[in-house]
This record gives C-alpha cells, structure tokens and sequence, in this order.
C-alpha cells in the first residue's frame, strides 16, 4: 500500500485551492478522500502524480468549485438568493434614481426631489440593510462580521442625514455630523486595527483606511462649514439697505397719504401699517438674538396678518400690486436669523411698494 | 450503476442510515461502505457526498470529530441525537415511497375484487 507523503498532501492541498475549493472544511475532506484513494487503490509501481491525475476526473463533472459551489448552495440560508437579488435590484436602483436626481436638480426640473429621496431610500433603508444581513450570515469571523455592520450601519445614518439635508427635514444636521464622526474617529480605527496585522489583507486594510479618512475628514469639515463671516456681514448690510429703503418709501406714502381722502387708501395704509408694525417687532428681537429659538408663533402670527393684507390687497386690480408670497414663511423656524431677517425686510419692501404704487396712482 | 438522478433524491437517507448502523464514520469510509454493500451498484461520487455532509452537519444532524493524520486531517461524522430521529424518519419516508412507487408503476399490483 501506497504511503501519501507530506509533499504531496501539500501538493494535492494547493491543487484544490488552485481549482477553487477555499472553504477549509471541505478542503479538508476532499484531501483526505483523495489520500484514501490513493493508498487503497494505486498500485506500488504507478507514479503518485499521474494517479492523480487520472483518479481527479471522478470527483466532478466539469470541473473541481462544483463541489464548493454544491456545497455553498446548500450550506447558505433559505432567502439568500432572493436576498442577493433584492440587493443587487435595489444597488441598481439608487445609482439610477441619485444620478437622475443630481441631473434633475442641477437642471432644475422638476422631481428632483423625488429621485432624491428614492435614491436614499433605496440605499440606506433597502441596499445597506440588506448587505448587513447578508454579512452576518457570510464565513467571516465574527469580528469582522460585527466591524463591517457596524460601518455599514454608520454609512446607512450618514445617508439618511445627507438625505434629510437636502430635503430640509428637521434633524439632518445631527444625523450627518454624528454619523460621520462616529465613522471617522470609531469605525476606521476599528477597521484598521481589526485587519492590519493580517499580512493577506495589510495593503487594502491600509489603502481603505486613508480612502475612508480622507472621506471622513472631508465631509466632516463639509458639514462644519457654515456661511463665512464675509457672506454673512454683507447679509447684514443688505438687509439694513433694505430697511432703510423701505422707511423712505413709508415716509413718501405718509405725504401722499395726506393729499388724499380716498377710502381704500386708508384701509391699505392700516392694514400696511398693521403687518409693518409685527414683521418691525420680529426683526428686532431677532437683531437682538439672532440665537432666537421658537419663531414659529411670530411665523404663524405674520401670517395672519399677511392673509388679512393680501384680502385687502387683492380688491385693487392692478398687475404691479401683487399679494404677498406665504411660502417662505412656512420654514421660517428652521432658517438662520439673518435670513429670517431677510425674509421680513423683504415683505416690508414690498408691502411698501404696494402701498406706494397704490397712492401714486391715484 | 444508478443514474446519479436516481440517487440524489436519496443521498441524505442514505448517508444518515449508513451512520446509524456503522456510527462514526469518514467521508471516504461511506462511500466505500456503500459501494462494498450494493456490489457497486450505488456509488456515491465525492462532489454529491460532500456537500451533502456539511448541510447535514449545518443543520445539527451530524457531529464532527477531528483525527489529525501527519499533514492532513480525517474528519469522522457521527449522528446526533436529532440526526438519530431524522435518519428514522427518512427511512421510513422512503420505504413508504417505494412502496407507493411499486404500486404505481404496477410491479407488485394490489389484490383486487376481481
């Protein structure tokens, strides 16, 4: 009887790998298999290596992965292949709806926002689940196992608070800011030292990890970016133009407001006189603390008056008189407070310049 | 010898009986057991039998017990208890199959009135 050497189990070793048996257990099995045959059935005087040779053939049809591939069949769960392909249809689905949606909005067409949403729908709630259920049922160790769903668990809050930002839903900030510190300064470092050490993986591990630094750090600094200190002391300064504007277009309607005696003027003068007086109230509390929180009554309170003004208003017919515009004021609360300001100033103006061409065309 | 059709419906009946009368055994040692026992009738090729063995092993059928042999290692398979009450489940399923299948294809047609 034949005796397997060690050579030639190390041998028989890498030949499988070569044609495809990785999963170790198996490897196991199959060299052991291959030995037995060996030493029960090749005579002393054949060559271990064209026995080989000649008895592999018996082991598969076409070639050796079959039996991985049998094996990896049976061995995965129930849904995995309904899952791979939700995965693979919903991965498809978000490059098609983000690509559409960023082409739509730079295009400003409509349903941009649509595809927007659906695109981050689609990956972080669909996609990104799906390949963390999908991992965890994968051969990896557990550790692995647990630091892939973990970043991907991070990537999934990181889309939702983009997301969230660009539809200006209330939250995105904290969504966006937490998730991507907790990638940058948690998740990569467990990554990187979860897989250095392991000389099969070192480079990726170590070219991933600045890839994912690089990313991290740059949207962090993305996020922490708000306006300059330029942009917002020419808001100012416009914003107080446009105040002083307005008084002096207040000021013109005073006298030509005295030259007349007709009624309706009055009555625009009154209610004009009403809404300056609350938008006048709510800029200034606002100058005082641009840290104002809570707007949303004085929203709510100019918005009556506007309604009240714009009934007024829309008994004069002329084109150049127009009503004013409720939506800005709809997300009035979640704006900086030099826009708030803007938003006001701007009502002011124009309720000015109604009152203005009014009298002037008399 | 047995199209392979014929016994891959049957492979895991096999497999799991096989343990229950031989108990521990290895991969190459089922095979050759049942090749040995049906006068090489039913041979059972690796890229069936092996697969087979790790789903019966994920499934909690089967036990595993390492013997390291030099450089390689033999894996002996043995039932567990719920691989016990499976293999006399699937037994009897597929006797009763054969039964069925007897009758159908009229080999052994049932006493009528006739």
């Amino acid at each position: 009887m034949a005796r397997v050497t060690d050579e030639q189990v190390d041998f028989i070793l890498a030949d499988f790998t070569k044609r495809g048996i990785v999963l170790e257990d198996l490897r196991d099995d199959l060299l052991d298999h291959m030995c037995c045959i060996i030493e029960n059935e090749m005579s002393e005087d054949d060559n271990f290596y064209r026995f080989y040779e000649y008895v592999l053939p018996r082991f598969f049809k076409e070639e050796l992965a079959e039996i991985q591939r049998e094996t990896d069949n049976l061995l995965r769960f129930k849904n995995f292949y309904s899952m791979m392909k939700m995965l693979k249809l919903s991965g498809i689905l978000t490059v098609i709806f983000s690509l559409a949606g960023a082409l739509f909005k730079t295009m400003h067409w409509p349903g941009a926002g649509m595809m927007i949403v659906l695109g981050g729908f689609f990956f972080s709630l669909v996609f990104l689940p799906l390949l963390i259920a999908l991992k965890m049922k994968d051969d990896a160790s557990k550790v692995d196992k647990a630091v892939f769903a973990l970043g991907f668990f991070l990537a999934m809050v990181m889309a939702i608070g983009l997301l969230f930002k660009l539809m200006h839903w209330p939250g995105a900030n904290i969504l966006m800011i937490g998730g991507t510190v907790s990638f940058t300064f948690i998740y990569v470092p467990i990554y990187f030292f979860s897989r250095y050490r392991r000389p099969e993986l070192k480079f990726n591990t170590a070219v991933n990890t600045v890839l994912m630094l690089a990313c991290g750090g740059i949207f962090f600094s993305l996020f922490n970016l708000s306006f300059s200190k330029k942009y917002l002391d020419s808001m100012k300064s416009q914003n107080l133009e446009i105040h002083e504007n307005s008084l002096l277009i207040y000021a013109s309607n005073e006298r030509l407001l005295a030259a007349t005696d007709d009624s309706l003027a009055k009555q625009i003068h009154l209610t004009t006189v009403e809404l300056d007086k609350e938008l006048e109230q709510v800029a200034e509390a606002l100058v005082e603390d641009p840290k104002l929180h809570h707007t949303q009554d004085n929203a709510k309170e100019i918005k009556e008056k506007i309604k009240t003004y714009n009934a007024v208003i829309s008994t004069i017919k002329d084109d150049k008189i127009t009503a004013v515009d409720l939506a800005p004021l709809q997300v009035f609360d979640r704006l900086d407070a030099e826009l708030k300001i803007r938003i006001l100033t701007n009502i002011q103006q124009q309720i000015a310049i109604n009152e203005n061409l009014y009298l002037t065309a008399l | 010898m047995y199209s392979s059709e014929l016994i891959k419906g049957t492979l895991k009946t096999i497999v799991l009986n096989m343990l229950k009368e031989h108990g521990k055994m290895y991969g190459y040692e089922i095979a050759q057991k049942v090749k040995e026992l049906t006068d090489g009738k039913i041979q059972i090729t690796e890229g069936a039998l092996y697969p087979t063995l790790h789903s019966l092993e994920k499934n909690g059928e089967l036990d595993i017990e390492k013997q390291f042999l030099g450089k390689r290692v033999r894996k002996y398979y043995s039932l567990t208890e719920q691989g016990q009450q499976t293999a006399a489940v699937k037994v009897n399923e597929l006797t009763d199959f054969i039964n069925t299948m007897k009758f159908l294809l009229d080999l052994e047609p049932k006493i009528s009135n006739g």
